[in-house]
């Protein structure tokens, strides 16, 4: 027993209920919380960042459209010029000088349209003085119509300079001689006057010849605006680059047509030094630019920017027409800052979360803890024998107060009937001493009865002999009379003295009757306690199958409970060993009760008996002193009635033959009695014995 | 494999774990007319209606005694027909126990006992174990007379 105490007040901590309920209860709802989280905040950014991924390819999309149908549209007007121009437009000076200004008002895109005859194009046409500025210096036909910016857009004449220095002649003439090439074509960005301008120039073929050009120029400040406007609006930059035809001798490229920033040289006032006016493999962009262009599809790929010095998305397109090719950039920090915000929003749900789950776990653990370490306590309390505890409980609550409740009562009705059987074990104990000595009093007094009556029919017999010489022994006779009655009057005082012994003897059996019988109730009391302790020990070891078989189901989350589930069946288990212990002991008692009863029922009878046979003898006895004291009136007499003294003397010896019968009953009986009273004695020292284990509170 | 060790009379038998819903203390049943005596009847357990069948007289020929330590195991078994929840009635159960039914295999001795329900045995420590298949405890005629049963209480 103190074994177990030991244990139940030494379990460690890594085993306590409270240990498991972090380990099986808090510590797994933590890696959940912070795996959702993290896992959560992981799938947010991958969305966020495919979001803007998308976006950016949808953008790109767009202005790449755009710009190829600005381009091909361009280009469809260049073509439509010296398409007329061969068509019997050629040399028509004055249709075609008006043609130019018509299509200049009516296409808004275009900020000029020209046509360009070598200097023999214009074949036998003199100079047209009413065309002013539709020739050079020379004569030679290279009417440029174009918005005059400097004087609010109003559409101005002038000739055209550097055409054999220039792609958009020189070049074009070059290459229809080289390849014999009809098609319009879109030259490389330049500075004229002041703006970045694109030409789309087409060659003009008469007969199989090469007479000169026709084209319109496009300002690059609408692409530059469009451009502008659409990367701002996802927060991005964007670079548009030209096809990089190289025509050798007129122009350089792959070249910058439009771009939302200019950060090649910061704070650079030169327009020379911008971004927008250089070529791309004169910029920190040549290889990375130079890479992306080479792709004839979309593409998406993040890189460390040159310039930016910092890892970027980028997201690459080929225009529809024109073979340019559009690049939206943005910093992968920039396009990812918004998602932080969100994750420390998340965390922060994530952490309040684990603290309320870890406090609705612990504090009820502990309270359980507590609770079932009280109920530990006062169990070892039990099993030592010790009764005298009790544990303040509330009322209402859950199981374990349940539980405190009912080893509350439990202990207390042990200790009730505990405290019973000891003061009845007492009382008993004393009875039967008394019991004893006043069966030996009623041994020594049967054992004097015995010897008086032998006197007496000693005395008897003697007078029954000499009753024929009465007369000479008259005085012996009368002596001896009256010795007869004071030995009668004395074996009649012990007989009164030896029935109310046994009338006493009888009342202290009843008692002891009495109180065997309240033992008996009590260890019935026990009984049904124990049948409840048994029922809640057995409906404790089905919850502790069910909850190992729910572990089980759980798989690795629910080994720990397996464990929590095995210990709580081995403590039901030895609750219901503990249960059948008690029940052993409060047989056992009840077993030394019945025989006790039983014993006290025998020795009752016998008293019974001896007190009725006293009283026969005591009658008797009475009859006799009557008859002597009758008869020693009358000796005086003894002459005239010698046969009625022959008679009466007889009567005398044959009352005395059932006197010393009745004294040979008397002792019997009283030695009876002794051994009832030893036999009932060690009763009552098993008893003593069995209930010596426990503890009470003297106080109650 | 993780059982539960149950006692149908002297017999030592085991019930896969991720068969068993819940292990409950014994209950009363309604019992059908005209179904064989290892049928006790539909009993509601947890608001649902299921059968509950004798595990020992099935597989030892004695029925269950109705002792303090009875127990009725509910189950949630498959079949070709479909899952279907019932409950055994058994003498004891005992603990949770892992027992490696494949290396012990089948054995001639205990073919067809049992309506066939018996179909592995081991030996630990303990004695011979042997495996109760829950899943043909009952034919495919049982469980439309379960179902019908079922249905109309």
């Amino acid at each position: 027993m103190l074994e177990n105490k030991t244990q139940g007040s030494s379990i460690q901590f890594r085993s306590s209920i409270l240990a498991r309920f972090i380990l099986l209860g808090v510590l797994p709802s933590a890696i959940v919380v912070i795996l959702l989280v993290v896992l959560g905040n992981l799938r947010s950014r991958e969305n966020y960042r495919r979001d803007r991924e998308d976006l950016m390819r949808h953008t790109a999309t767009e202005v790449a459209h755009m710009v190829g149908e600005e381009n091909e549209s361009a280009t469809d007007l260049a073509t439509f010029i010296a398409r007329s121009q061969e068509s019997g437009g050629f040399g028509r000076l004055t249709d075609t000088v008006p043609m130019l200004k018509a299509l200049l008002e009516t296409t808004r895109s275009i900020t000029a349209a020209y046509v360009d005859y070598l200097p023999t194009g214009t074949g036998d046409a003199p100079v047209d003085p009413n065309l002013p500025g539709a020739f050079n210096a020379a004569g030679r036909f290279t009417p440029y119509v174009f918005r005059d910016w400097t004087k609010g857009n109003a559409i101005s004449i002038k000739s055209s300079i550097d055409q054999d220095t220039s792609l958009w002649f020189g070049g074009i003439r070059k290459e229809f001689e080289r390849t014999g090439s009809r098609s319009a074509r879109i030259t490389e960005p330049y500075i004229y006057e002041g703006q970045m301008l694109l030409e789309q120039t087409c060659p003009i073929i008469v007969d199989g010849k090469f007479r000169g050009v026709a084209g319109v120029d496009r300002s690059l400040k609408s692409l530059d605006e469009s451009l502008r406007r659409a990367a701002g609006d996802i927060g991005v930059d964007g670079f548009l680059i030209s096809s990089g035809r190289d025509t050798p001798g007129f122009e350089r490229s792959p070249a910058f047509i439009a771009v939302t920033t200019d950060d090649v040289d910061a704070g650079q006032t030169n327009t020379a030094g911008l971004l927008r006016t250089q070529i791309v493999r004169s910029t920190p962009y040549a290889d990375i630019f130079e890479k992306m262009r080479t792709s004839k599809v979309a593409t998406t790929e993040y890189a460390m920017d040159p310039v930016l010095r910092e890892r970027c998305l980028y997201v690459t397109i080929p225009t529809s027409f024109g073979g340019w090719t559009l690049i939206l950039r943005i910093s992968e920090a920039k396009m990812l800052a918004p998602v932080w915000s969100q994750v420390y929003e998340q965390s922060a749900q994530g952490l309040i979360g684990l603290v309320i789950i870890a406090t609705t776990l612990v504090i009820p653990a502990i309270q359980i803890k507590r609770r079932v370490r009280r109920a530990v306590d006062i169990a070892d309390q039990i099993a030592s024998g010790d009764l005298s505890t009790t544990i303040a409980v509330r009322q209402g609550g859950d199981e374990t107060e349940s539980l405190l409740r009912s080893l509350n009562t439990m202990a207390q009705s042990l200790q009730t009937i505990v405290r019973g059987v000891k003061q009845a074990t007492v009382n008993i104990n004393s009875t039967a001493t008394q019991l004893a000595a006043t069966a030996r009093e009623q041994d020594g007094s049967s054992q004097s009865l015995g010897a008086s009556t032998t006197q007496i029919a000693a005395a008897i017999k003697e007078i029954s002999t000499t009753a024929n010489d009465l007369s000479q022994l008259m005085e012996k006779v009368d002596e001896c009379a009256t010795g007869t009655a004071d030995l009668a009057r004395d074996g009649r005082q012990s007989l009164e003295g030896m029935t109310t012994a046994m009338q006493s003897l009888d009342e202290g059996t009843h008692l002891i009757a009495d109180r065997l019988s309240t033992i008996s109730e009590k260890a019935s009391s026990i009984n049904t306690i124990v049948t409840t302790i048994t029922k809640v020990a057995d409906q404790t070891n089905l919850l502790s199958v069910n909850a190992a078989i729910e572990a089980e189901k759980a798989g690795e989350h629910g080994v720990g409970f397996l464990v929590i589930a095995r210990e709580i069946r081995r403590l039901a288990d030895q609750t219901a060993a503990a249960t059948m212990d008690i029940e052993q002991t409060v047989r056992h008692m009840q077993g030394a009760v019945s025989a006790g009863v039983m014993e006290m029922d025998r020795f009752s009878e016998q008293v019974r008996r001896g007190v009725g046979e006293t009283a026969r003898i005591g009658g008797q006895l009475s009859e006799i002193i009557r008859q002597v004291e009758a008869g020693t009136a009358d000796f005086r007499q003894v002459a005239e009635g010698m046969k009625a003294q022959t008679e009466g003397a007889k009567q005398i010896s044959d009352a005395m033959g059932q006197l010393t019968s009745g004294a040979r009953e008397a002792v019997t009986a009283a030695q009876e009695t002794c051994r009832a009273a030893a036999g009932l004695q060690e009763s009552i020292t098993g008893l003593r014995s069995g209930v010596a284990i426990f503890r009470v509170n003297e106080s109650a | 494999m993780r059982v539960v060790e149950v006692w149908l009379g002297q017999l030592r038998c085991a019930i896969a774990v991720m068969a068993i819903d819940e292990v409950l203390p014994i209950v009363e049943a309604r019992k059908l007319a005209g179904t064989p005596d290892w049928i006790i009847g539909i009993a509601r357990l947890r608001g649902s209606f299921v059968p509950l069948l004798d595990a020992s007289l099935i597989c030892t020929g004695i029925p269950v005694v109705r002792t303090m330590n009875a127990r009725a195991i509910l189950l949630n078994v498959g079949a070709a027909s479909g899952a279907m929840r019932m409950a055994l009635l058994v003498d004891r159960v005992g603990g949770l126990l892992t027992i490696d039914f494949d290396a012990a295999g089948t054995h001639p001795g205990i073919a067809g006992a049992g309506r066939g329900v018996l179909t592995n045995i081991a030996s630990d420590s303990a004695g011979d174990i042997y495996l109760l298949d829950c899943a043909h405890i009952v034919d495919d005629e049982h469980r439309k007379l379960f179902r019908d049963a079922i249905g109309c209480a």
